[in-house]
């Protein structure tokens, strides 16, 4: 397995890719997986806190792990645009650096761990033509749900503009899930795993719950867990397993 | 210029770490540019929106050094104790630069550097990465011992190179070895090597009298090395057998300060590529 960790300079930011052993001979639209981290993290997160290049091993995706600090997979109004950086600036800097990737939907897989879960999730219904799947671990959509519901609004604003702007965002998984299934793209499949000891399970259930109501293909996956890296690490070798169709 | 540390698992020497400089503008598009602040509009669900194909064709393909440190150094050498990484920039030229544990390449503790320089990390950075595997594309050079690899891979492996560089180096290796290691550990037994491709000017002269279609070799010393009675040695040896050769010298020692100018010098020398920017 080799890990390339990539500081893009010019004021953009960290990845890390993993690449395992057997993906090192060129092979034309090779699978990618991308990993979003939680809050406060950087894409050192997933290879840092779980086995994820041990796992990547018996597989066959090339990894990307991307960084969003605190920015919640958010163009804010007020700060930077970390969603439209990460799903085309970004996403078009690793084609161009790793050419065997595939940019086939079918072949782009999310996958996230609490605001990661969020983000994974939210990039699938609003970039449908770049990922045709995603999986969120304990996803954690409570900045927006808080402020829709007129809470913390000075910091609401400052990602969001103003609640009628938050409304019709890509951030409110119900309207992006709306808009989506109106259309006539082909909708991504979504993993939804969490633990029911976990803070985030009720907020997991809600959105299974809608995706199911506007006929998405939900998997659902719940455990006794509370969350947390063991978690995640125990999810991600089921995910991988589960996508590759091992499980 | 994006900096990439490359960690690998090398069949030949094990798990290492490699630096890579990869130029910004990749393709003639912007990557990991300056988050910018605009507002946030939800985008229109129809087939027009639909992603295009990337507009830059995939076999562009970039130029590429390799470039070694020199003896007790690692991946982190050239990024921490040279400024190169705006010349990479200017040059749109990806530079690999490995971790080298040994130039012996008779250690059979330690893996054999040689298939891992000249042919596995080649191979695996012209699969993963949009880089020429074509000769005209590729280059080598590197700072003192690793100065002296450089020609030994480039010698021994012509059809591989364009051009192949040293700086500082003991490229007249039996002279180094007998005047400063003769004896010691770790080392080769200067009888072993002596008119075997260990030896370069024997190599070298292999070539010329074959009529060996070789790389062009570029050397440069500073006045103050102590490397100099040997790179002028090697220089004159060079140039009587009529190879294609370039010299430079300048005021300077055996550091980092002068590996640095002696790099940027090189890849003045190279022909490089403009790049098609899209």
């Amino acid at each position: 397995m080799s890990r390339l960790q990539v500081i893009t300079g010019g004021g953009g930011n960290t990845l890390d890719i993993i690449i395992p052993d057997k993906l090192n001979k060129y092979k034309e639209n090779t699978k990618g997986l991308w990993l979003l981290h939680d809050k406060f993290g950087t894409s050192v997160d997933w290879p840092g806190f779980s086995q994820i290049e041990f796992f990547a091993e018996d597989h066959n995706f090339i990894i990307v792990c991307l960084s969003c600090g605190d920015a919640s997979y958010t163009d804010w109004k007020d700060g930077f645009e970390w969603e439209t950086y990460l799903t085309e600036e970004i996403w078009k800097y690793v084609h161009g650096l790793i050419p065997m990737l595939s940019e086939r939907p079918e072949d782009n897989y999310l996958c996230g761990c609490a605001r990661g879960g969020f983000g994974a999730i939210k990039f699938a219904l609003a970039h449908w033509d770049k990922f045709g799947f995603a999986a969120a671990f304990s996803p954690d959509n409570s900045t927006i749900k808080r402020y829709l519901k007129g809470e913390e609004v000075q910091f609401g604003d400052r990602m969001y503009g103003s609640i009628d702007q938050a409304v019709k965002s890509n951030d409110n998984l119900e309207y992006a899930a709306e808009c989506l299934a109106k259309s006539n793209e082909k909708l991504p499949e979504i993993y939804i795993a969490c633990g029911f000891n976990n803070s985030a399970y009720e907020c997991s259930v809600e959105m299974r719950e809608m995706l199911f109501c506007k006929n998405y293909a939900v998997i659902w996956k719940e455990s006794d867990s509370d969350g947390g890296w063991i978690f995640y690490n125990e999810q991600i070798k089921k995910l991988l397993d589960y996508i590759e169709g091992c499980d | 210029m994006a900096y990439i540390r490359l960690t690998f698992n090398s069949q030949h020497i094990g798990r290492t770490e490699i630096s890579i400089f990869y130029p910004q503008e990749a393709h003639g598009r912007s990557p990991g540019g300056r988050l910018q602040k605009k507002l946030s509009i939800t985008r229109t669900r129809n087939s027009q929106t639909r992603h295009e194909p990337s507009p830059v064709s995939k076999d562009v393909r970039y130029q590429c050094l390799m470039l070694l440190h020199g003896g007790g150094g690692n991946f982190g050498d050239y990024p921490l104790k040279t400024k190169l990484q705006q010349e990479c920039e200017n040059n749109q030229l990806v530079v690999v630069m490995p971790t080298m544990l040994d130039y012996i390449d008779k250690s059979e503790e330690l893996g054999s550097y040689y298939e891992y320089v000249t042919k596995e990390l080649p191979e695996y950075i012209q699969n993963i990465f949009p880089v020429s595997g074509a000769r005209e594309d590729n280059f080598i050079m590197g700072f003192s011992y690793g100065g002296f690899f450089s020609y030994y891979c480039g010698l021994r492996n012509p059809e591989k190179y364009k051009c192949v560089g040293c700086t500082s180096a003991p490229v007249d290796i039996i002279a180094d070895i007998s005047k400063f290691h003769y004896g010691e550990p770790g080392m080769p037994v200067l009888e072993d090597i002596i008119n075997t491709d260990f030896d370069i000017l024997a190599l070298a002269r292999k070539h010329a009298e074959a009529g060996t279609d070789l790389p062009s070799l570029f050397q440069i010393v500073g006045t103050e090395d102590f490397t100099w009675d040997f790179n002028i040695k090697a220089r004159d040896t060079l140039r009587a057998l009529g190879i294609d050769h370039t010299w430079i010298q300048g005021s300077g020692g055996h550091t980092y300060d002068f590996c640095d100018w002696s790099i940027r010098e090189f890849m003045n020398w190279l022909p490089l590529k403009k790049m098609q920017s899209i």
